[in-house]
Parts: C-alpha cells; sequence; structure tokens
C-alpha cells in the first residue's frame, strides 16, 4: 500500500517506540512510558502489541498472530490482514516458522527459539493497579520496591480461599527487582517466562507502556513457602482431538449431554499434531 | 543510497536488540558498509545509529575531534539538538577522542532515578576492536551461563562503569561499535569480571 510507509508508522514513531524498547531491555520487568500512537484499531485490542510488532517488522520477517491461542480469531486475522497490507511479508500459523509473534493471552506450547522474539497484548499493565488507583503512586512504590500492598492481596486471598485465586495475569518478580504484570497469560504459561530462550516484549497501548524480559532472565511468580506456585491442574486430561496431554486445554461441555471434553487451546499445535508434524 | 534508508535503519535495530537483550553476542552491521553519503569522521555504523535514534525529541553529546562542527551537523541531518554531557540523552564517542573521555562520559552523564530508571544516558562507543577473547566474563539476564568479550580500549573504563551501576536500576547502557562495524552491547544489568 504506497499511501503509507513500511509497516504503517511513520519513521519518527518507529524512532520512539524503538527508543522505549531498548530501554525495557535494559531494564527487565520496568515498565517504560511511550507516545502510544492511534492505530486502526480500537484501544484495547491489542495496539500496544501491534506497535511493538510494527516497529521490530522488517521485509524478511516472518509473522505469526494468535488470540488466546488461536490463529483464526477475528483479532488476530484482522491484525494480520493489517500487518500483511503495510509491510507485505508473510504470515504463517506455525510457531516454529514465525520470527516474530504476536499474541494476546497465551505463549505458544512450542518451545520459542532465540531467535525469535515474542510480542504479548497487555490490557493492564501495573501490576499493582488493583491494590493502588494512583499511577502516582505505584511509580513511587516501584522505585522503592514496596510490594507489600500485592503480597497482602495474595495473603487475602489465600485467608478467604484457601488458595491464591489470581487466575490469568499472576503477578512474576522479574530479575529479582521489579514486580511485573505478565499480561493475562494462564499461570500455566508462567513458567515459559522464567529463563525463556526467546526476547519477550510486553506492550500496552492504551495505557502507554512497554516492558521486556529478556531471554534467560529470572521470573519467579509470587508465592509463600507455605502456598507454593500452583499452574492450573490438567492431569489425567487429553485433547478429544489430538490426544495431546500436559498442554493447556480449553473445557468445552456437549450441550445435548453435559459431558465436559478437552482440546488444545493453541490451535495451530494442535493442528501440527493433527498432520503429525510434531509428533 | 538514500539519506534515511529505513530498510537499512530497520535491520541495525534488531541486530541492537539482539545484542542487548543478549550481551556478549557481537553482531555485524555489515551491509551498511561504505553506505552513507554523508562523510562526518565516525564509523558508518555510528551514523546509522544516529539515524535510529536521534530526532528532535532526545539530545546528545558527540565526544571526539571537531566535535562542535559535528554537532551542528547531526542536528542538520536528525533534528535532534546537541546538549551538555551531564543532561545528553546519547553521548557518542568517537575513536579520535583523546585519552579519558569515555571514563569522564560515564562518570558526568545523567543514570535516571529510582521514579524513572529509563530517563538515563546512552553511551555510543567507538572503539578499536570487538572480539569473543575471553577476557572479560560477562553475567547477568540475557546470558544463559557465561559471556566471554573483549574491547580493546585504553580508558580503564570497567570500574568507572560498575560505580555508575552500582545503585542497580539507576545506571547507563552502552553500546560498542568498531571500524569492522562489529556491534557489542552491554545494559545496566550485566556484571563484568576481569580474567587473569
Amino acid at each position: 500500500m504506497k499511501a503509507y510507509n513500511f509497516a504503517f508508522f511513520d519513521e519518527g514513531s518507529k524512532r520512539e517506540i524503538r527508543r522505549a524498547t531498548v530501554k525495557a531491555i535494559s531494564i527487565p520487568g520496568y515498565q517504560v512510558p511511550f507516545a502510544s500512537r492511534e492505530m486502526p484499531i480500537a484501544r484495547g485490542w491489542g495496539t500496544g502489541g501491534l506497535q511493538l510488532t510494527l516497529s521490530l517488522l522488517g521485509q524478511d520477517d516472518i509473522v505469526k498472530v494468535i488470540d488466546q491461542g488461536c490463529d483464526e480469531s477475528v483479532n488476530a486475522v484482522n491484525i494480520k490482514k493489517f500487518i500483511n497490507k503495510m509491510t507485505g511479508i508473510r504470515e504463517t500459523e506455525q510457531t516454529a516458522t514465525a520470527t516474530i509473534i504476536q499474541s494476546r493471552h497465551r505463549i505458544p506450547e512450542v518451545e520459542l527459539r532465540a531467535d525469535q522474539i515474542l510480542v504479548l497484548q497487555v490490557p493492564i499493565p501495573e501490576p499493582l493497579r488493583e491494590v493502588e488507583p494512583s499511577e502516582y503512586i505505584t511509580q513511587r512504590l516501584h522505585a522503592d520496591q514496596e510490594y507489600s500492598a500485592i503480597w497482602l492481596m495474595l495473603f487475602e486471598q489465600i485467608m478467604k480461599h484457601n488458595k491464591m485465586t489470581t487466575g490469568a495475569d499472576h503477578p512474576v518478580l522479574v530479575h529479582q527487582r521489579y514486580v511485573m504484570s505478565p499480561s493475562p497469560i494462564p499461570r500455566y504459561d508462567n513458567c515459559k517466562l522464567h529463563n525463556s530462550k526467546a526476547l519477550i516484549l510486553l506492550g500496552a497501548g492504551r495505557e502507554k507502556k512497554i516492558y521486556a524480559i529478556p531471554p534467560y532472565t529470572t521470573v519467579q511468580s509470587l508465592a509463600f513457602n507455605d502456598y507454593p506456585f500452583q499452574t492450573e491442574d490438567f492431569s489425567g486430561r487429553t485433547c478429544h482431538l489430538c490426544g495431546a496431554s500436559a498442554v493447556y486445554f480449553d473445557e468445552l461441555i456437549d450441550e445435548e449431554s453435559g459431558h465436559k471434553y478437552y482440546q488444545c487451546n493453541d490451535s495451530s499445535y494442535c493442528l501440527q499434531r493433527l498432520n503429525q508434524e510434531l509428533l | 543510497m538514500t539519506i534515511y534508508d529505513p530498510h537499512a535503519v530497520q535491520k541495525a535495530y534488531r541486530k541492537l536488540i539482539d545484542s542487548l537483550s543478549k550481551p556478549g553476542t557481537i553482531n555485524i552491521l555489515d551491509e551498511f558498509r561504505d553506505s552513507k553519503d554523508i562523510k562526518i569522521p565516525c564509523n558508518d555504523s555510528t551514523y546509522l545509529f544516529m539515524q535510529m535514534l536521534l530526532d528532535t525529541e532526545v539530545t546528545f553529546h558527540i565526544l571526539g575531534q571537531n566535535s562542535e562542527t559535528i554537532s551542528k551537523y547531526v542536528s542538520q541531518i536528525t533534528y535532534a539538538k546537541s546538549a551538555p554531557l551531564h543532561e545528553a540523552d546519547f553521548i557518542f564517542l568517537l575513536q579520535n577522542r583523546e585519552a579519558g573521555q569515555l571514563v569522564n562520559a560515564i562518570e558526568q552523564c545523567k543514570s535516571g532515578e529510582l521514579i524513572n530508571p529509563h530517563q538515563s544516558a546512552t553511551l555510543i562507543v567507538e572503539v578499536e576492536k570487538i572480539s569473543k577473547e575471553e577476557k572479560y566474563q560477562l553475567k547477568g539476564p540475557g546470558i544463559e551461563t557465561v559471556q566471554f568479550m573483549n574491547i580493546y580500549e585504553k580508558d580503564n573504563w570497567i570500574e568507572a562503569r560498575a560505580q555508575k551501576n552500582i545503585n542497580y536500576p539507576i545506571g547507563i547502557d552502552i553500546y560498542f561499535l568498531d571500524p569492522e562495524a562489529r556491534l557489542l552491547a552491554l545494559p545496566r544489568t550485566t556484571i563484568i569480571d576481569g580474567l587473569t
């Protein structure tokens, strides 16, 4: 599309996002503010991730976009179409083929490599937001490494429910300095952040923040000695399509019989297994 | 070759990200050799970094011979403003600088505050040679076990950098470039140990 610069943005916008990104890589887990441009999709629909992706993309890249593990959901397809219109680069659904993977709320099942970059879309980048509404104050809490409120939040969950009830977006401690929101990935995916081989970039368009986890960085999910961090339990369950076990599942219910069954949440992983590419 | 090639800058940016996220990794910006059509006395890769990082939003400082003349030139090309050493966002140290200027720049440049650690200076330093010789051992985020490097530089900058970065997350990030277009980046999190 000749009316636009390569990758949609003018070079000044790319430069500003790139400057924020290199600072984010240098200070793992720290939220670097950036200008966050108006995008042709609404804020809250992946504009932070999309801005990061567009600032990274080159003519030789192969991009994969997933939404809740699915390559074919409306959000993922629209973002892919937009990227393709603005760059003309190749798309893929196979995790191993992609050079840049933009994802909403999942980390792919196939382990990422050192030459890949994972871009996560983030709705609320501030892990302390639930306990402190003021941005002015949360900045100072991060500066002082004062995280007692978030520990108290987890403690209260244990007191009420006898377990931590964070579900997705369980806070993590990065490089033993910053408490960070990992974006609303399931707890199952938190472990993949620790010592990841791939660079992980997180972008929040509405909240105007970029942050990062470099490869081989210590990422610990917040937990107590007597209440260790627990991932979702899928033991004894298998995918009704490909037979996979020990992956993150969607729980489905047969409306007629009321019977529960399970399916791989990562649709390309499931498809590749069905096509016997990953067996 | 035009004055600004967005694809060349994008490739250089990806190599910078690779070197910065995996300290000790040397990338070669070889596609950019002899690519500039504006002659200023710096490496081609340094000029490319100026294009990648500088615009009206940031300030810079150049240390080297004829730095005032070069600064005016860089301002005209990038629209970025020159600033004193202790205020500049990006500090470019050219290879023809005087001895001691690298250590002085590390000591004098801004290192951010606890609330805004990203408001620190980034140093882009031209050195004689960058290699994987096992003179220095690197540890920290981005490194699985250890990495090794050697940077041929007369100034004793290792100790000055360690002092500057002692109160993490406050600190500075340094990108090294050599005449063979090698790039090595050291974020503030990397710990350097000298090997005997």
